[in-house]
């Protein structure tokens, strides 16, 4: 098998738009930026005005950033527009945004948005829901573990993320599709169902095991595999959530026909619409075997 | 227990028990089958067909494992609306077009069974559907007390113009008639006291014949020794049951003319959903009250009662659906296997065969008061303060739906009913906009951690409406599990589901594993179920009594327990349940939760007060009991039961059982003492053990051979009669513990266990 390359990340960008959280959306970036090593970019969408230096000089020396560190660029246009072209022009690795926990009709994340930035700029997603500005720990990471040939990528980089971030645990979960286990009728359904979940389970392991092999893994990094059955997206983001992780990394989506995307529900849709934790999209070249 | 095996195996080992279920079910489906084919307005030979297809083909290609069928509650109503509307007054003509519906409603059913579409009866809230369950026996009643007193016509035909009727008619034509129609008043309403009065009756061998079919034995009596001594029919003709010589040759095709019309589709629509819904909440019931707790395949049961109704309809029968209350019988008679319902068809038949004439001789009067008194515990008037102590939200719920059932009908007054809930739930949870936004969202999750431990989280909320996806993630964890559910993302759970969930408790703990409730704590109050809020106590106060005010009662207790060397524990954990659930009193109930422990320091001995339960659904009946339990671990007692009012007798396995008399006068009058092995019974109770009993009168006991439970009344106690109880036990041990160092030889080993 072909050795997985995690995206390492040498250049962060984050969008600077002076909402209440944008203080603490900066603090949190260049924390990961220093983490990672990388150098971090702040974009500004819009006429960079007096107040808007004045502000932003303030939250620099609020938190401590050397301003030489930084370089802001500021450009005017549309804003979706505008980040994905200065993300290509600087080739940024990361984009960081802070987001709401849960859609609303204004700032609506949508997979088409998610998409088209990956796909575009070719930049991994990074979405922030709770930054502090006197930070936190990142000390539980859950990553996907879905057959498809991105996943090798996305779990190197989480676990490159791990050991940059300090994490202490890194859970892969395997969604498996319950569709072929017919709903249980009485005690014998359940308990062929029984054995017909560990057979596939077994099957996963064996392939994840191959997975986990061809990944560069910390020493010091606790690696759990976890195998669910469920709505491909909806469990992964339950479990995320029931375990209280503080990231969780996905595949980036494949690039499928617009329309389709939207009227079936797209796995990203089910983690965009109530994001249980912050939510890594990682971005690999390696597109789908059978589109 | 061993389960028992299925196919043929299973009836070779378990044929003899299944017979006697069967032949007890058979006898009290007799009357009730030709009662419900009278209350639906059809001919008494169409109930008793439906009996017999139900119980002879159900049998054989059902799913369920205990479950009785034949003719319904719920589809009595539905049949006399079908038969009166298709024949337009004609009720003969209607007949035969309602025969039509029934056959096309059992097609129906095959359908929904084959396209599983069984898991619509877990959408149902649970208070609405009682309400809707009481509003048929209501309604029963209504039409049935009429006929009780020798109206066959009312003039109303709704219910609650059919009551109002009654009662004011009720003069006139009892006491104020001639005296062949105050003879037949006289044998309906007779019917009804001794339906009333049965379980007061203390003559043992008169509980080993159910009480419908007494009143049938005795109304027939009645009319055959009225008729040789008057010369005449001592009934008037019409107020006989006619099952005609020539029932079978005089067999007609059922009237499918309708079949382009609306009304017969809008009849077969009813049929079939009130047909699925009584019986899939029937086979839920049933599934809990199965001894060995096998889950039935509901699709493959509606699919069985699709065909038989099919089958039954041709025949000229009424639809075959699952009844909860002859299925409950059934178990608590020892039923094994399917066997047990083809027993009861296959007898049915035989009565029908060769007791025609005599089946003939009923009268009316006293089928029709067994419907009434049937209708009655429907309606269940001691549900009113169970559902009022889990909240008024479901008490409100139960009587809007009640009543929208009695005045628009079964189906709208459910779909009221439903809505209603939903209603209630966006309005009183605060986390009404979530329902509209998540409910066609998926909102479980299920996964095995390292150490084999299932957890199960939910998000959003838990009510009727997503109580399927539920359903299916708890179905898929294999018996002997440990399980925690965790509903900490939930915004609230709504009764349905807590009910549920205190079903899947006990289900988990009878197959070996265990399961647990966490999270529940910070819902608020008119969204939990009071069970639901003794889990969440147990969970978190598991043994311990502090930061919880104590009431009053429980005080005292802790004061008592104080001084006389026990240890007071207000909640105990869970594992007293099985300590006090070995005894044979215990053997049909289940213990929901036990409060006020008190254990002895120094003897094996503890006061508890248990809550139970016995039945399911509409036969749930809950209970308190105060009781001490005293363990004798290394003797063998001789087991027995010490009965005071015949409480032990009314179990159907010491029926029939007799009275040990131990030779002394005034302890033969005070106490019932029953037991297999007569000989060491009457050893064990010596001179000094009969002398204190006779002293002390107030108590029952069991003897299960390594423990004595004693208790007083079938209640709550309060501080004086606990006081009272502990002190009898106290000096009772101490006489025990005498009277084994003097004779020794009364515990040895060849006891038998007391038979079923």
């Amino acid at each position: 098998m072909i050795k997985a390359t995690p995206r390492t990340y040498s250049k962060i960008a984050t969008a600077m738009g002076f909402s209440p959280m944008a203080k603490a959306n900066l603090a949190e970036v260049h924390r990961i930026a220093q983490r990672c090593g990388a150098h971090l970019y702040v974009f500004h969408i819009g006429t960079w005005t007096e107040q808007c230096e004045t502000t932003y000089q303030n939250f620099l020396s609020d938190l401590s950033i050397d301003p030489a560190q930084v370089t802001r660029v500021s450009k005017a246009g549309d804003p979706k527009v505008m980040l994905l072209e200065l993300c290509s022009e600087y080739q940024i690795d990361l984009l960081a945004l802070g987001a709401l926990v849960r859609e609303n009709m204004f700032k609506v994340f949508t997979v088409s948005i998610a998409r088209d930035v990956c796909r575009k700029a070719q930049v991994s997603l990074l979405l922030l829901t709770s930054s502090k500005v006197e930070g936190r720990l990142c000390e539980r990471i859950v990553v996907n573990g879905v057959d498809h040939p991105k996943t090798p990528d996305t779990i190197a980089t989480a676990a490159w993320l791990a050991t940059k971030l300090q994490s202490k645990e890194l859970f892969v979960v395997d969604e498996l599709s319950e569709k072929e286990l017919a709903r249980p009728d009485d005690d014998k359904g359940v308990l062929k169902g029984a054995r017909k979940r560990k057979q596939m389970e077994r099957a996963q392991h064996d392939r994840l095991t191959a997975v986990l092999g061809c990944c560069d893994l910390p020493n010091a990094l606790d690696i759990k595999e976890q195998h669910v059955f469920g709505k491909p997206g909806y469990t992964i983001a339950h479990y995320a959530k029931a375990k209280r992780a503080d990231l969780l990394v996905v595949n980036s989506p494949d690039t499928k026909l617009g329309l389709l995307d939207r009227i079936f529900k797209h796995d990203l849709e089910y983690i965009l619409a109530d994001l249980p934790t912050d939510l890594l999209i990682v971005h690999t070249t390696k597109a789908l075997v059978n589109a | 227990m061993h389960k028992p095996t299925s196919g043929f195996k299973g009836f070779k080992d378990n044929w003899q028990s299944d017979l006697k279920a069967g032949f007890v079910v058979s006898l009290v489906a007799l009357p009730i089958s030709i009662a419900l084919a009278l209350a639906s307005g059809a001919p008494a030979i169409a109930g008793l067909i439906s009996a017999v297809i139900g119980g002879i083909l159900v049998a054989h290609i059902g799913g369920s494992f205990v479950t009785i069928t034949g003719p319904g509650n719920g589809l009595a109503v539905v049949t006399l609306a079908a038969i009166t509307t298709l024949g337009g007054g004609d009720m003969l003509a209607g007949y035969y077009m309602a025969l039509g519906a029934i056959v096309v409603s059992g097609g129906l059913l095959v359908l929904l069974g084959s396209v599983r579409l069984g898991v619509l009866a877990d959408l149902f809230p649970t208070s609405a559907v009682q309400g809707m369950l009481a509003a048929i026996g209501v309604i029963i009643l209504a039409k049935q007390s009429h006929t009780m007193i020798g109206t066959l016509q009312p003039e109303s035909s709704d219910p609650i113009p059919l009551l109002v009727e009654f009662f004011s008619t009720f003069e006139t034509v009892v006491l104020w008639s001639d005296p062949a129609s105050m003879r037949i008043a006289a044998v309906g309403l007779g019917s009804l006291l001794f339906l009333i009065l049965f379980s007061r009756i203390r003559v043992a061998w008169m509980h080993i014949i159910p009480a419908p079919l007494w009143v049938v034995v005795l109304a027939v009596a009645a009319q055959m020794i009225g008729t040789r001594l008057t010369g005449e029919s001592f009934f008037a003709p019409e107020y006989l049951v006619q099952i005609p010589a020539d029932w079978m040759s005089s067999w007609r095709m059922p009237d499918f003319s309708g079949i382009t019309e609306g009304p017969f589709w809008s009849a077969a629509i009813a049929l079939t959903f009130i047909a699925s819904i009584e019986s899939l909440l029937s086979i839920k019931g049933m599934d809990r009250l199965d001894p060995y707790k096998r889950m039935s395949n509901v699709n493959k049961d509606l699919r069985a009662l699709g065909v038989a109704t099919i089958v039954s309809g041709f025949l000229g029968g009424l639809s075959v659906v699952t009844v909860i209350a002859r299925s409950s019988v059934n178990v608590s008679n020892g039923a094994k296997t399917r066997a047990a319902n083809f027993f009861h068809g296959a007898l049915i038949l035989v009565f029908i065969l060769f007791l025609r004439t005599l089946l003939t001789q009923i009268p009316l009067p006293a089928l029709a008061a067994i419907l009434v008194f049937t209708g009655y515990k429907l309606l269940n008037p001691s549900q009113f303060s169970r559902i009022a102590s889990i909240g008024l939200e479901q008490l409100f719920l139960f009587f809007f739906t009640f009543f929208a059932t009695l005045v628009f009908g079964l189906i709208a007054g459910i779909a009221i009913g439903m809505f209603t809930t939903l209603l209630v739930q966006f309005f009183l949870t605060g986390a009404g906009w979530d329902i509209v936004r998540y409910f066609y969202r998926p909102n479980t999750l299920l996964f095995e951690e390292e150490d084999g431990k299932f957890i199960l989280n939910i998000n959003y909320f838990a009510n009727f409406l997503n109580y399927p996806r539920l359903k299916s993630k708890l179905d898929s964890v294999p018996a002997g599990s440990t399980l925690i559910a965790d509903f900490s993302n939930a915004a609230f759970v709504d009764h349905t589901v807590m009910e549920h969930l205190s079903g899947y408790i006990e289900t988990f703990e009878q197959k070996g594993g265990h399961m647990e409730l966490v999270g529940l704590d910070d819902l608020a109050p008119s969204s939990t179920h009071p069970l639901g809020v003794q889990s969440k106590r147990r969970g978190t106060l598991q043994g311990s009594s502090k930061d919880i005010a104590l009431s009053t009662k429980q005080e005292k207790l802790s004061n008592y327990a104080v001084l006389n060397s026990m240890r007071f524990t207000a909640w105990p954990t869970p594992d007293w349940d099985q300590r006090v659930g070995q005894f044979a009193y215990f053997r049909y109930r289940t213990i929901d939760y036990t409060t006020n422990l008190m254990e002895h320091e120094s003897l094996d001995l503890f006061a508890i007060e248990v809550n139970s339960h016995s039945g399911e659904f509409i036969m749930k009946d809950t209970q308190h009991l105060a009781c001490v339990v005293l363990n004798v671990p290394n003797a063998n007692l001789p087991r027995f039961v010490m009965d005071k009012e015949r409480i032990f007798e009314r179990l159907a396995h010491f029926a029939g059982v007799p009275d040990i008399s131990l030779g002394h006068a005034k302890f033969d009058q005070l106490y019932a003492l029953k037991g297999k092995n007569k000989k060491r019974i009457q050893e064990f109770f010596t001179q000094e053990c009969i002398g204190f009993l006779v002293e002390h009168p107030a108590f029952h006991m069991e003897s299960n051979g390594k423990a004595i439970l004693i208790f007083h009344k079938e209640r709550v106690a309060s501080v004086a009669e606990f006081k009272l109880m502990v002190n009898f036990a106290l000096q009772w041990a101490e006489l025990m513990q005498f009277t084994i160092e003097k004779n020794p030889t009364i515990t040895d080993n060849n006891d038998q266990q007391l038979r079923e």
